[in-house]
């Protein structure tokens, strides 16, 4: 067991971990990510700042997931940590020198990356946001766009979470979503139920709070930035044979919509979630699907090293997807 | 065929309606903004056509969401149909903004876009037809060409002309927006600016779908040379935005003495685009502007003038006119918030603006209205004797008066040409006088072992002749006197309640009638000197002159500094003191011979 655990996980640190962030941060922003997936100069500067030119030894190595090849929760919340502790420290620290006592050279390279860290004002990787969209007082009813940005342990790392929801007037006392005139707040039932069902894909979240009363569920979108295929993480059987640099990233996407007209599957590694569903469970669920009247559709997008795209394509020409890739 | 006609005048119309032809930027990246990008692109390239000719391609790419067929079909080639009307999250509403792309009369219009496995190419010629084709592959979001054909020499305004309007129109965007122009070599350049206001904010709010900057207006000036003359005119900016699209900038009073920007969900444009449309989602706006302009604004500008107050008496203590003058720039930029405040007499009861410590003082720690109040009850005598207006002191630099003044707790404000501080207390509907510094003196004992031999002596002389015109003149004080410029008139004596210490000039003159005021001389005065030096021969005549002045002005009570109508005591008292007088000479003539 302890074996596998270990395995689970690989060490960078040094050069490989410099180009190891460097080339994950160049590929979220070469991915033309909108506002569907999570925001990817947020994500691209956290792992800027998880690179040693920016820690300029101040931090150690880093743990990824050998899965996913992100790095691991711990690492990442742990950048948004130190940023957020960092005024107190920097200001301890100011008045220790302003009190004539000189820093040790480990105090002063913390507290040199605990200011740029400052500048970075790196947001937060778990996020919960509500808009009203608008109120519709003929159908007794407000429209809401909720995002939640949540950066899950594995396979994928980056994820968010896209809710249009139209909500009955008789539901806002029911502590779904709450909303004062123009203004909205989600309820901590709301957020803890997201919390818990923002596991999976968007269709199993479109069938769960579908099913709450009051509450019509107009589309559920699901973005993620990862996995990440690269040297240290491996390359997927069938890859044909890897160089130097070569670096993959995966941005796949899947919308359970009521504006869609077919279920429609563009994405090479995943399958729709009723496929894998049999008997009465299946029937259950197509009737669900019928009473909600959504479709879903699966698409995944990649960026790439430039060195990596001929695997990359020859990868996807098996299942004859047409797949966006950004090579740089 | 009519009916076809008139809706043909009627686009053509909606696309003179923009002013500005480039204007399609603005409404091409506001649709990117609404699909959702993270990064809108902006580039120009100038090629040439095979005929020698030159075509502009402007472009306008997001990352969007893009367009499917049913999009395509149903919104962007219908007028006046939008997919997000009265969504709060969404600025495009009318259905009209692509038509703008024709406003610069293109030769082509071509849209790439793609959706839901869809990925579509749509040329437009012109505004009246298109033709749509699938293409094969999938995209990103939207790319927008627009092409004209222009001269090299239009090319270079059109591209100067393309980054001015989309900065103009977009700096405070919610998304990057990247401009390049392809042909010229203009680098990529970030077209973001933070949303601040020009000379920093001193508010920032936010709340769902509505940011909030304020600060108070810089002050209108007239300047010659140093000089800087504030006009008290309020031109304060103003700007509306939608996810920080500009919907109007200009200058406005909306609130006195307060710049603002709005970036809200609430805000659109009328169809023309030249306004803001002033519907109730405006006016929710407008509330918030003036519900912070009420609630929070108050705050913010008392703690930033105690704060302008303080560097203010800290600068002037330090004598560092400099400092002073571009502080009192601060200053004064704050002023007219703070009579909004003091005119209103609810603001004045809920902020208690009495207590704000916003008076500069050249002591170094400013004051409030309410210790200069203090300060007058305490020292009335010094200020104004008889006076029942309260007063305060006032000095433009501080010096040994000041500081007595200050060793006493009696503030002193600032003096500025430029900018008056307590014009407040007048708006507050309080009175208060100002006591010039120049109006001021210091008597300071003078150590009779500095004295010169006769000037000692005529001092010891003074009280033997001062007994024969009474009591206040048994005793005189020798001092020094200290003025606030060192330049003007001395005062040959002075009559003083207490002898040494800071004094009005006029202080005998304030006091008339009362008794017990000590006669201080000012030894430094050169016609002391002179009677100094009368005194060895003279001894009775020099001190009989002096003192025959001292009581021409108390007994006469004449302002010290008005020309007498007097030239004589009064008979009897003159007699008295001529006898002593000369009494005092005989006995010099006897002691010498």
């Amino acid at each position: 067991m302890g074996a596998r655990a270990e395995g689970r996980f690989f060490c960078l640190s040094g050069d490989g971990l410099e180009a190891y962030c460097r080339s994950l941060s160049s590929l979220i922003l070469a991915g033309r990510l909108n506002s569907s997936y999570p925001d990817p100069y947020v994500c691209s500067g956290y792992l800027s700042c998880l690179a040693p030119s920016f820690r300029r030894g101040a931090g150690g190595g880093l743990n990824a997931d050998r899965l996913s090849g992100l790095p691991c929760l711990k690492d990442m919340l742990a950048v948004k940590i130190d940023g957020d502790l960092a005024p107190d420290y920097i200001a301890s620290q100011e008045e220790r020198r302003a009190a004539g006592r000189s820093l040790p050279a480990q105090a002063e390279a913390r507290l040199e990356y605990l200011k740029r860290l400052g500048e970075a004002a790196l947001k937060p990787l778990n996020r919960l946001d509500v808009k009203l969209r608008r109120v519709d007082r003929e159908r007794c009813s407000a429209f809401f766009e909720v995002v939640y940005d949540a950066y899950a342990v594995s396979p994928a790392g980056f994820t968010r979470y896209t809710l249009q929801l139209e909500q009955k007037d008789a539901a806002w006392s029911s502590a779904f979503l709450a909303r004062s005139g123009d203004y909205s707040e989600p309820t901590s039932e709301f957020r803890a139920g997201l919390e818990r069902y923002a596991q999976d894909e968007s269709e199993l979240l479109f069938l769960i709070i579908g099913g709450i009363k009051g509450v019509r569920v107009e589309e559920v979108c699901r973005a993620r930035i990862g996995p990440f295929w690269s040297r240290q993480t491996g390359f997927p059987q069938g890859w044909p044979g890897a160089g130097a640099g070569q670096a993959v990233l995966h941005f796949p996407l899947d919308r359970a919509s009521v504006e869609l007209k077919a279920d429609m599957n563009n994405d090479p590694f995943e399958g729709m979630y009723r496929e894998f569903l049999k008997g009465e469970s299946k029937d259950l669920i197509e009737e669900r699907v019928k009473s909600l009247g959504y479709r879903v559709h699966k698409d995944r997008k990649f960026a790439c090293t430039r060195s990596a795209e001929p695997g990359l394509r020859k990868l996807l020409s098996a299942p004859a997807a047409r797949n966006i890739i950004y090579a740089i | 065929m009519k009916s076809n006609l008139v809706a043909q005048g009627m686009v053509l119309d909606l696309v003179n309606q923009f002013s500005d032809t480039l204007a399609f930027y603005r409404e091409l990246i506001q649709n990117s903004l609404d699909a959702g990008s993270n990064r809108i692109d902006v580039s120009l390239e100038y090629v040439l056509q095979p005929d020698g000719k030159g075509l502009a391609i402007m472009r306008v790419e997001d990352d969007g969401s893009g367009m499917d067929e049913d999009i395509i079909d149903n919104y962007l080639l219908v007028l006046f149909k939008s997919s997000k009307e009265n969504d709060l999250t969404k600025i495009g509403k009318f259905g009209v903004g692509f038509l703008s792309v024709f406003a610069p009369k293109p030769s082509l219009v071509r849209v790439y876009t793609s959706k839901n496995m869809e990925s579509w190419r749509v040329d437009f010629p012109n505004y009246r037809s298109y033709n749509k084709y699938r293409m094969p592959n999938p995209r990103d979001g939207t790319l927008v060409e627009v092409h004209k054909r222009v001269t090299p020499q239009e090319y270079a305004v059109l591209s100067e002309r393309s980054l001015a309007t989309v900065r103009y129109w977009c700096r405070h965007a919610d998304t990057r927006i990247y401009f390049r122009d392809r042909s010229r070599n203009v680098p990529e350049q970030l077209v973001n600016e933070p949303f601040r206001l020009p000379g920093g904010e001193s508010l920032r709010y936010a709340e769902e779908g509505t940011e909030v900057v304020m600060a108070f207006s810089p002050p209108e000036a007239e300047r010659s040379g140093n000089k800087v003359v504030y006009t008290g005119e309020d031109r304060p900016f103003y700007g509306f935005y939608n996810r920080g699209l500009t919907l109007k900038e200009g200058r406005k009073v909306f609130i006195p003495g307060v710049e603002f920007k709005i970036k809200s969900r609430y805000l659109e444009h009328t169809i023309t685009r030249d306004n803001v449309m002033e519907d109730a989602n405006y006016y929710k706006a407008m509330d918030i502007v003036k519900r912070l302009a009420s609630r929070e604004l108050p705050k913010k500008l008392r703690a930033e003038l105690e704060a302008v107050a303080l560097r203010l008496s800290k600068a002037a203590a330090a004598g560092d006119i400099p400092g002073v003058r571009e502080l009192e720039y601060e200053w004064e930029r704050r002023k007219t918030f703070l009579k909004v405040l003091c005119g209103s007499l609810l603001s004045r009861f809920r902020h208690d603006l009495a207590e704000w410590k916003i008076i500069p003082a050249v002591s170094g720690e400013p004051a409030s209205l309410d210790e200069l109040k203090a300060a007058w009850k305490e020292h009335r005598p010094l200020i104004k004797a008889g006076s029942r207006v309260p007063a305060y002191f006032l000095a433009n630099k501080p010096d040994a008066l000041t500081a007595a003044l200050g060793a006493l707790g009696a503030p002193v404000v600032l003096e500025s040409e430029t900018c008056f501080y307590t014009e407040f207390i007048y708006w507050t509907g309080e009175a208060m006088t100002a006591v010039r510094a120049s109006n001021l003196v210091l008597t300071e004992e003078e150590d009779p072992g500095k004295l010169g031999p006769a000037v000692a002596a005529f001092l010891k002389t003074l009280p033997l002749l001062g007994e024969s015109c009474g009591g206040n003149y048994s005793c005189v004080y020798p001092a020094r006197f200290v003025y606030e410029n060192p330049s003007a008139e001395p005062q040959l004596f002075l009559f003083k309640k207490d002898p040494y210490g800071v004094g009005h000039r006029d202080e005998w003159y304030h006091r008339k009638g009362e008794s017990g005021l000590c006669p201080v001389i000012n030894c430094s005065h050169p016609f002391i000197n002179t009677l100094a030096g009368l005194h060895a021969s003279r001894p009775g005549f020099a001190a009989f002159l002096l003192l025959k002045s001292m009581l021409l002005h108390q007994e006469g009570s004449l302002h010290p500094d008005a020309a007498s109508t007097y030239s004589n005591l009064s008979p009897k008292l003159e007699r008295r003191l001529l006898k002593a007088a000369i009494g005092l000479d005989l006995a010099a003539e006897a002691r010498n011979v």
